[in-house]
């Protein structure tokens, strides 16, 4: 049923993965908590082990603390990442900014003297981080060792719905960053092979693969900038048809959830497009019951009715 | 801000990565893809291929363009189209370090690395949360640092060994005193706030 690794950093063998550390981060935990149960929910129905992982932090994000100081962001992140090893080294994210955070730390720190200056750091409360943990995001174990079709078979609560996928910005480390253009570009449609596994419809839009506007701490910095970035997607999406967005990161579901209150964009009734990560969405084809998926958390209301889904 | 000492021989590693040695820098022949690519150029008047020349004749974040560098989404679409291949994104982190050292920090960031620095997380756990997660099924407290006080503070330690927390203008690590302006606002308790990070 495996078919090929996901991780692109950290050393490590070939063997299958028996199970993943789930690094909660920030935003899924205390803002989307009903991410994290569909998280649960999902590799509990597709037989993958999923061990939240205890005592770890915020990844940290880099749009605040990287550009702040890189020296702390990295040790942060190397701290993260000490965690996962103790707990086998596969760790798993749903959010693309802690993928991309915690990716790109795994990456300089194979490098030998970083990682001992950062052990030295570490050394101080005790830890040490060997440059073993590798960095997978839910998307690549779901598309990469579970495979699309494998999911597709176990679809009970088929979604037959026009969706605009944004896979958002940090879903991949960048091209020359441990990956050459075609991975790049062969990672542009996994989303969106994932969401046509439900029998849902990945509609194209324009503006799709931009970001959606709230990195690199955009969002707290200038919020009438991130929203520009978001009204010009929002507005390609509702053009295109779409009956809901799906998404693969809390943060842009955040920014367009939000986002479409602050826009003015919601209809007479308070009605938008409903704003869905890619776990909850799977957690519904795998037949979970929706109050359970957290959806009713999003400040775009949805209306499980207005969709078709009982 | 003199950007030459920072890209020079004796810049920190941390302050810009420079995994391919000093040479990667003189790479860039202005061709401009970074750009035409960048959305957020598209709206602000952020010039990536500006910021790449001025760089390299160190003379970047001077005036205007001080705030131009937090225009940046770090979408990465100037790397993926760089035909140099330069972490362009990594420049920037690294100016805004420069910036952050010299005092230039938007107060909704300095708030969010408080919370770091305060509890491990960026965004506020509230009630309302917690409520949420009883539903679902889910530890009230998420199982990380929120659940772990001593982690928490190893945590706090090493961002005092770092002197992340002086840089910042937080309290000293491990603290109970509260600067003025880090209380939380009753906006992040109630309606669940700004999520800054």
């Amino acid at each position: 049923m495996r078919l090929k690794r996901g991780g692109l950093n950290g050393e490590g063998g070939d063997g299958l993965t028996e199970r993943y550390a789930f690094f909660l981060g920030c935003l899924i935990p205390l803002r989307y908590p009903g991410i994290e149960a569909a998280t649960h929910q999902v590799m509990e129905a597709l037989g993958v082990e999923l061990v939240t992982m205890e005592g770890a932090s915020c990844c940290p994000a880099p749009g605040v603390t990287r550009s702040f100081h890189q020296e702390t962001w990295l040790t942060l992140g190397a701290r993260n990442l000490a965690l996962a090893e103790k707990q086998g080294g596969e760790l798993m994210t749903a959010c693309n900014g802690c993928y991309w955070s915690l990716a790109e730390a795994a990456q300089l720190l194979k490098d030998k003297g970083t990682r001992k200056t950062v052990n030295q750091h570490l050394s101080s409360s005790g830890m040490a981080y060997h440059g073993r943990s590798r960095v997978h995001h839910l998307i690549e174990v779901l598309h990469d060792e579970i495979g699309v079709e494998a999911i597709g078979s176990r679809v009970s609560r088929k979604l037959d719905l026009k969706v605009a996928v944004h896979q958002g910005c940090h879903f991949r480390m960048p091209v020359g960053d441990g990956q050459d253009r075609l991975e790049r570009a062969r990672g542009q449609t996994m989303l969106d092979e994932l969401v046509e596994a439900t029998g849902a419809t990945s509609l194209e839009y324009p503006h799709k693969e931009h970001c959606c506007g709230a990195g690199g701490g955009v969002r707290a910095r200038e919020p009438e900038l991130a929203l520009t970035f978001t009204s010009k997607k929002l507005k390609g999406m509702m053009r295109s048809g779409a009956q809901a967005i799906v998404n693969g990161c809390p943060f842009c579901h955040l920014q367009f959830d939000r986002g479409q209150k602050d826009l003015g964009l919601l209809d007479a009734d308070g009605r938008g497009l409903p704003v869905i990560h890619l776990s909850q969405f799977l957690a519904l084809a795998l037949g979970t019951p929706i109050e359970q998926v957290g959806l009713d958390l999003n400040d775009t209301p949805f209306d499980a009715g207005r969709l078709g889904l009982q | 801000m003199v950007m030459s000492s920072a890209l020079g021989q004796d810049a920190s590693p941390f302050e810009l990565y420079s995994r391919e040695g000093k040479g990667w820098l003189a790479r860039c022949f202005q061709c401009g893809a970074c750009a035409g690519w960048c959305p957020s150029g598209r709206f602000t008047a952020l010039n990536t291929r500006r910021i790449m020349r001025q760089v390299q004749v160190g003379e970047a974040g001077e005036g205007p363009e001080l705030r131009e560098l937090w225009y940046c989404t770090t979408c990465n679409s100037c790397v993926d189209h760089c035909p140099a291949r330069i972490r362009i994104v990594e420049v920037i982190f690294g100016l805004r370090n420069l910036a952050v050292k010299e005092g230039h920090m938007a107060p909704a960031h300095r708030r969010t690395a408080r919370s770091l620095l305060r509890t491990g997380h960026m965004v506020q756990a509230t009630e309302k949360n917690r409520q949420a997660r009883d539903r679902l099924g889910l530890d009230g407290v998420p199982p990380t640092v929120l659940a772990d006080g001593e982690g928490l503070a190893g945590l706090q330690s090493l961002c005092h060994l770092l002197a992340f927390d002086v840089l910042i203008g937080g309290p000293r690590a491990g603290s109970e005193g509260k600067r003025e302006d880090e209380r939380v606002e009753p906006d992040d308790e109630t309606k669940e706030g700004r999520v800054e990070r």
